[in-house]
């Protein structure tokens, strides 16, 4: 097998990878389900970028790939903590709930309702507090409706 | 000199720092106090002007073609090469530049408008300070009025076309604030919008004049100046008298820009002649007819009464509106050179001076009178001016001159009437106000013995002399048409070079004339003079009508008088007396003549230190100044009988008055011309008598044709009185020959149909297209917005479809 | 490839900011207190930019991931006073507890675009993208605590991820077709391209996809239609402040990067480049137009906007790409600038005028502005007429010198078809002018002729003072254009100068074969 097909076969491969995770993040409505759908795009991108460093027997497609896993990471934490947090005020991880910011005079988009989950009283995860201690409103704390 | 650059700049410049100050500082400061700044302005501004006087005077004594002297302030636009002359005088032949100097000139001409603009606006403006006091446009009126003398005494001292054309707009529209004075008012509104408009038409003639004598002579200047600019007589003279180098003629400009009113062209005469000289000069004095208003735009002017009195007798009788006259003076050497335009100009001024007296006539608005009169006299001067002669011009200047004093004392006087009878100005509703308002029936009297050309009052020797130039003209063609009847060989206009210039040796102005010309002309001329004739005499009697109305028969006051109907105050009384006597001896002291041969006409010596009049081909013709006696006497009597005329009629027998007017109102003539009363003759015993004698002799068929015969011609000669009644002259006379309905039928009726028609289109189908476009980016936008649903998932597959389409673009494009 | 104390020695005003935003972060815990911590980043900036000043080096060659072009410095400077201002604004309107992390990450966001400015390598290019994002998505989401906030961030993160990873996709592709990370110089992605075809197949057929793909990665950062339509939405659910941060910051990172990748980078698809540029400038500029007329929504009203003016950025680089040396970049680059301030002054504003209870964010609570608060009004005026390109104000200028850039290119070059289409934009770009001006004079006819309202408006002192110097910066640069011109003219053709010279040399290696042949 010669580089060029080799490289052509990491490449279909590669492009798959990222057409499945486009797919994924286009008719997924969880919000983890669609993070780990661009994380597969990623992965997707990683394979072709280490395909073509061994193609040009050149260093940077691995240079690039350390550095997409290390800002995936990145963003991988800040989309746990946003989630976490969007799901304390909402209930729930369906990507359609959040439809509210849209042109007025037009209705929401529903095509399929999810069933409402009965989390009335169970408890939450939480972050720890970062740095100083927030100052939480007293009166917060006795309504807060979701913990 | 450097004395004259100073009182130059003087003159104007006083009434316009006043006219800032106060209108800086009128509002908040000055407020009651706002005439003095104007006051001291305006007085300071005429004492400038006698001093000028004096100056140029002086001057003009030690030259023989006339005295001038030009400073030159600033540049103030300045373009190279913007004309190329080709088809004319060798000495324009050339590039010439636009070269627009802010360029003042003293002359004698100058200096006697400006003297009698800064006097009569200084006594106004006193008169004003009392007349308007209390009013709440107090400091606005007297800013305007600073304003105006600022603009008048610039329109009558620059030495340029472009500057006169922008003061003469300047002073238009000084004279639309004033008229608009009291805006709040829809009548003063309209009549300021009125005289705006139909000046427009004047101005749209003048500046078309205006572009013409650019394209012709290259110049828009009055005086001569050098290519740099340079304005110094001795220098330009040096240039003119050396021969042009070769270097010169190389570069294709002429040495000396020849002013089109200036030394050299005027010494030389070089003027264009036939069509253009005929179409610049018509279109100039479409002009002047805006401002002077002269027929058929003097439409304007009787409205303008609207304004404040003082502004009624400052601008619109003393001086704005002889501007139109001074422009016409100003160019004497451009209708020298067009005899038509000349006999237009007369025509024209001859004309409006009848219409408006006939008018005049019936009017029963005080000022209306006086304001149709006006139009009447500036006709006069127009009348003069068109004589084309030295004497003719120096007679309607001189009437110009002495009819400021005393129509702006009738003005004022009428204005002293009004403030005194609450602003009631119909002489229907007050009378016999002699005993009430002493002072002010003095002067008035005084007035119109000037203006009705009392013997030895102003108005006599200046409207005598305008008579007596239109007969010396009529003289001068018949004499040469007669001389070139006796000399036919040499009569004709001969082509031979030679020939011709032994022809003007001897036939002087009158050289490039045909007989026919001469003929034709003379005839018009005499119907002018007869005209002019019968035109005094409405003067006269419309005068004292007007006088008798307000000051004799029994006393009847308005009730909106209130309290104020007594004698005006002093502040307004002391200008009346002044041009009271001024009006009454400015005549004869400056016209000496008739007191005897030895005397001079002063003002006339002085007019002709004037360049343009000193010198070229007016001056050529020019007699000396004498006094017509025969005139003289002549029109003495007329004013005399129209005055006993109208005393007779206006003194207690006002029932004549009544036939009169139901005589020329056509009143019962239809009574005993109709078809009944017609009928009712052939029920009469005698011609029934005849009938049946007619038939018994079996002649009743021919009695019966004869009878209804007359019955024909009764109806048909009834018809004319009957329509009469509608048309009839009083009624001609009272709605001013139906002039302003016809304006409206014929102009301003078509315009606004054509307008109403235009807005309809622009309204429903122009707009309706641009809604149309304007709607389109709204829909466009409404459906864009329909895609901006919130779902992330969309917003995600867009973009994902976004590279898609251009990628398959990309794969398609590439084939 | 190794750093040395040279390249550090490049990075140290960048250095400074992540430090010192640091330092913050870890005092944060300690110090509460927006205003010290707003004049410390503030003293942070001053050093930083002073460091840049004293860094100034035109070196002729450009090696390794940082080029010390003039392009750079312009993105530098403009980025820290863009930061100061934005401490300003967001020290006053921050949530008080969150005030020192608000500061710290708005500085590495800063930082972050200082580093796209001179980015002249794909991985140093992709990671200084992130760390523009990454920041945004922390910034967003600290700016309220309500549904609208977290709806916004939401949004704006899961979009932003996606277009990452099509920018990333297209950055490998590239990488893949050239063989090196390096954009310009010798042995770079430029050079490699210069000589290969696009038609020929191999990999040189994968260019176009790259460049599709980088587009729509830093269309999405640009909010160039249809990678839009977050803008909207995110701006709404945002603050004023964090909105403002949002049109500007991320629009001027995506439009660097794209001059420097697709621009100068790319010069064997600039064909297809300028259809696909030129295109995305018209449909962008129009929809973006369009849709604002509706808007009642201030925010949102700027965020359709913040897209028309996105459309006017691609309007010069179109013309960029399409001819060189055209004044293409310059234009974008002034462009950038102007719509920066205008728009900054315009945020500020409506930031200056809410208060703790109360956000200003629709229009009819402008009304009457200019009686209660007429300094506001005038600046908002200002900011709206400068947006609307109505002269003397420097939104004129800006347009102006993208149109004219236009038309050059539809006189200039030598294609029929090439000046239609560039004759159409600059159509099409004026008859977007006239419908944008619709909607800026209709904010200020609310203001100025609508009876005032009662209405209890904020006192922010920083966004104020921010509002006035964008303002007063607008009409400066309406009336002294000439000052930012020459800057951006020369950063225009110190970018340019790699790649003049490199086309260079190319000539002249393929005039040394084609005479090597026979």
């Amino acid at each position: 097998m010669n580089e060029a097909s080799l490289l052509h076969n990491y490449l279909v491969v590669g492009s798959l990878l990222f057409g499945i995770g486009l797919i994924g993040f286009l008719v997924r409505r969880n919000m983890i389900v669609m993070f780990l759908c661009a994380e597969m795009m990623l992965q997707g991108i990683s394979l072709s970028a280490i395909a073509f460093g061994r193609y040009h027997n050149d260093w940077g497609g691995q240079m690039l790939v350390i550095f997409i896993i290390a800002v995936a990471a990145a963003e991988a934490g800040i989309a746990l903590a946003l989630i976490l947090m969007v799901f304390h005020k909402s209930g729930t991880l369906d990507m359609a709930f959040w439809q509210d910011l849209r042109e007025g005079g037009h209705p929401a988009f529903i095509d399929h309702r999810v069933p409402e989950e009965q989390a009335e009283d169970r408890v939450w995860p939480t972050l720890t507090p970062a740095g100083i201690e927030p100052e939480v409103n007293e009166d917060e704390q006795l309504h807060r409706s979701k913990v | 000199m450097d004395s004259i650059d100073t009182l130059l700049v003087l003159i104007p410049g006083l009434p316009l720092a006043a006219a800032i100050t106060v209108g800086l500082l009128g509002a908040r400061v000055l407020k009651e106090r706002s005439h003095y700044p104007v006051i001291i302005a305006l007085f300071g501004s005429f004492i400038c002007s006698l001093l000028l006087l004096g100056e140029v005077r002086k001057e003009g004594e030690s030259v023989d073609d006339g005295f001038e002297h030009v400073v030159t302030l600033w540049n103030w636009a300045d373009v190279s090469n913007a004309y190329e002359l080709t088809d004319t005088a060798a000495a324009d032949v050339g590039s010439h530049d636009f070269h627009i100097d802010v360029t003042l000139r003293a002359d004698a001409l100058t200096a006697i408008m400006l003297s009698m603009v800064t006097f009569i606006s200084s006594l106004v403006a006193i008169f004003a300070a009392g007349y308007m006091h209390g009013d709440r446009g107090y400091w606005r009126f007297f800013a305007y009025i600073g304003l105006f003398v600022f603009s008048m005494t610039m329109l009558v001292s620059v030495s340029n076309f472009i500057l006169l054309f922008v003061f003469w707009e300047a002073v238009g529209v000084c004279s639309y604030l004033l008229i608009g004075f009291w805006y709040e008012k829809p009548e003063a509104a309209a009549a300021g919008k009125k005289a705006f408009l139909v000046n427009r038409v004047g101005d749209f003639g003048f500046a078309l004049a205006l572009f013409l004598i650019w394209t012709n002579y290259g110049t828009l200047n009055f005086h001569d100046t050098l290519p740099n600019g340079s304005t110094d007589p001795n220098l330009i003279a040096q240039v003119a008298a050396t021969p042009p180098s070769e270097e010169a003629a190389e570069h294709a400009k002429p040495a000396v820009i020849r002013g089109v009113l200036g030394r050299l062209r005027i010494a030389t005469n070089d003027y264009k002649h036939g069509n253009i000289a005929l179409a610049i000069c018509l279109l100039l004095l479409l002009g002047a007819c805006g401002k002077s208003a002269q027929f058929p735009l003097h439409v304007w002017l009787p409205d303008a009464m609207e304004g404040p009195t003082p502004v009624s007798a400052l601008i619109h009788a003393a001086t704005m509106v002889t501007a139109g006259v001074y422009m016409v003076t100003r160019c004497t050497p451009l209708f020298m050179a067009s005899p038509e335009a000349q006999l237009t100009v007369a025509c024209v001024g001859g004309f409006t001076a009848l219409l408006a007296g006939l008018i005049a006539l019936t009017q029963y608005d005080l000022k209306r009178v006086l304001a149709y009169s006006t139009v009447s006299q500036l006709g006069y001067m127009f009348l003069a001016l068109g004589t084309g002669t030295v004497v003719g011009i120096t007679a309607g200047m001189f009437h110009l001159f002495t009819h400021a004093f005393f129509k702006a004392l009738l003005f004022l006087g009428a204005g002293s009437v009004m403030h005194a009878m609450g602003d009631v100005i119909d002489m229907r509703r007050f009378g016999g106000l002699r005993k009430l308002m002493p002072t002010t029936h003095a002067t008035f009297m005084i007035g119109c013995l000037a203006l009705a050309g009392f013997p030895l009052l102003s108005g006599f020797f200046s409207k005598d002399s305008i008579v007596a130039a239109v007969e010396e003209r009529v003289h001068a063609l018949e004499h040469e048409h007669e001389r070139r009847a006796a000399h036919p060989v040499n009569g004709a206009v001969a082509n031979d070079a030679q020939d011709r210039s032994a022809e003007v040796e001897h036939a002087g102005v009158f050289a490039l004339w045909t007989p026919d010309q001469l003929d034709t002309f003379a005839r018009v001329y005499k119907w002018l003079f007869y005209s002019a004739m019968f035109t005094a005499l409405l003067t006269t009697f419309y005068t004292f009508r007007a006088f008798y109305l307000t000051f004799y028969g029994e006393e009847v006051i308005p009730h909106e008088a209130g309290h104020h109907a007594h004698e005006s105050p002093r502040m307004m009384t002391v200008p009346l007396v002044v041009l009271a006597v001024c009006a009454a001896v400015v005549g004869g002291a400056l016209d000496q003549t008739w007191i005897g041969p030895a005397r001079t006409h002063q003002f006339g010596e002085l007019l002709l230190q004037t360049p343009s009049l000193a010198n070229g081909p007016a001056a050529a013709a020019h007699d000396a100044f004498k006094f017509h006696g025969k005139i003289a006497g002549i029109s003495g009597a007329i004013a005399l009988g129209a005055i006993l005329l109208a005393t007779y009629l206006y003194l207690g027998h006002r029932r004549e008055i009544e036939l009169i007017r139901s005589l020329m109102d056509f009143e019962g003539f239809s009574r005993w011309l109709d078809v009944d009363s017609v009928s009712r003759w052939q029920k009469a015993r005698w011609i029934a008598a005849i009938h049946r004698g007619a038939t018994a002799i079996g002649l009743g068929w021919l009695t019966a044709l004869l009878g209804n015969i007359v019955l024909m011609i009764a109806i048909v000669l009834s018809t004319p009185f009957l329509l009469g009644h509608f048309v009839s002259p009083y009624k001609l006379s009272l709605r001013k020959f139906f002039i302003d309905e016809l304006y409206n039928f014929v102009i301003v009726l078509p315009l606004r149909v054509f307008a109403a028609t235009c807005y309809l289109v622009d309204r429903w189908i122009v707009d309706g297209l641009v809604n149309l476009l304007g709607k389109l980016p709204l829909l466009f936008g409404n459906l864009m917005r329909s895609l901006q649903m919130g779902l992330v998932q969309f917003y995600a597959l867009a973009m994902v479809l976004g590279v898609v389409v251009l990628l398959v673009a990309k794969a398609v494009l590439a084939g | 490839m190794y750093v040395d104390l040279d390249t550090i020695k490049l990075l140290w005003p960048e250095l400074v900011l992540v430090l010192l935003a640091t330092w913050i972060y870890i005092g944060g815990t300690i110090q509460q207190g927006r205003w010290w911590w707003g004049l410390f980043a503030l003293a942070a900036y001053g050093v930083s930019g002073h460091a840049v000043a004293v860094g100034i080096v035109e070196a002729n060659t450009v090696s390794g991931p940082l080029t010390p072009d003039s392009l750079g410095y312009v993105v530098r400077f403009t980025a820290i006073v863009l930061g100061a201002l934005f401490t300003l604004v967001l020290t006053a309107s921050a949530r008080k507890e969150l005030a020192s992390e608000t500061i710290a990450t708005l500085m590495l966001l800063i930082c972050g675009v200082m580093l796209v400015g001179r980015a002249n390598d794909l991985v140093f290019l992709f990671v200084s993208l992130e760390l523009v994002s990454i920041p945004t998505y922390v910034l967003l989401y600290l700016g309220r605590r309500d549904r609208a906030t977290s709806e916004a961030t939401v949004k704006y993160f899961f979009l932003s991820v996606l277009s990452s990873a099509v920018l990333l996709y297209g950055l490998t592709m590239l990488y893949g077709v050239a063989g090196t990370t390096t954009l310009v110089g010798p042995g770079s992605i430029q050079s490699e391209l210069q000589s290969l075809s696009v038609d020929a197949g191999g990999l040189g057929s994968l260019t176009p996809v790259a460049l599709v793909l980088i587009i729509a990665g830093l269309g999405f950062k640009m909010a160039a239609v249809p990678f839009h339509f977050y803008a909207p939405d995110v701006y709404q659910g945002a603050t004023n402040a964090n909105a403002g941060l949002l049109a500007v910051v991320p629009k001027v990172a995506g439009v660097i990067a794209l001059i420097r990748v697709a621009v100068i980078a790319m010069p064997n698809v600039a064909e297809f480049a300028w259809h696909v540029t030129l295109v995305l400038a018209l449909v962008t500029m129009t929809i973006g137009n369009v849709c604002a007329l509706w808007q009642q929504n201030l925010r949102r009203l700027m965020a359709y906007s913040s897209i028309a003016h996105a459309g006017y950025m691609l309007i010069g680089v179109a013309v960029a790409m399409a001819m060189e040396a055209s004044g293409g970049i310059s234009g974008t680059l002034f462009y950038l600038l102007v719509y920066a301030f205008g728009s900054l002054g315009m945020f500020a504003a409506l930031a200056s005028l809410g208060s703790d209870e109360q956000e200003v964010s629709r229009l009819e609570q402008l009304s009457g502005l200019a009686r209660s608060r007429p300094f506001v009004a005038g600046a908002i005026a200002v900011c709206m007429f400068s947006l609307a390109g109505i002269p003397p104000l420097a939104g004129f200028w800006g347009k102006f010198t993208l149109f004219t850039g236009a038309v050059r290119v539809a006189t200039d070059s030598g294609g029929q078809a090439t000046s239609v289409w560039f004759a159409v934009l600059a159509v099409g770009g004026a008859i977007n002018a006239a419908i944008a001006a619709v909607y800026y004079l209709r904010v200020v006819a609310v203001m100025y002729f609508q009876p005032s309202r009662e209405a209890n408006f904020g006192t922010n002192v920083g966004a104020r003072v921010v509002m006035l110097f964008a303002a007063v910066l607008v009409v400066a640069l309406g009336i002294f254009p000439r000052s930012i011109f020459n800057a951006t003219e020369h950063a225009e053709s110190s970018a340019l100068r790699e790649k003049v010279a490199a086309q260079t040399i190319q000539r002249l290696e393929a005039i040394a074969t084609s005479q090597q042949v026979p």
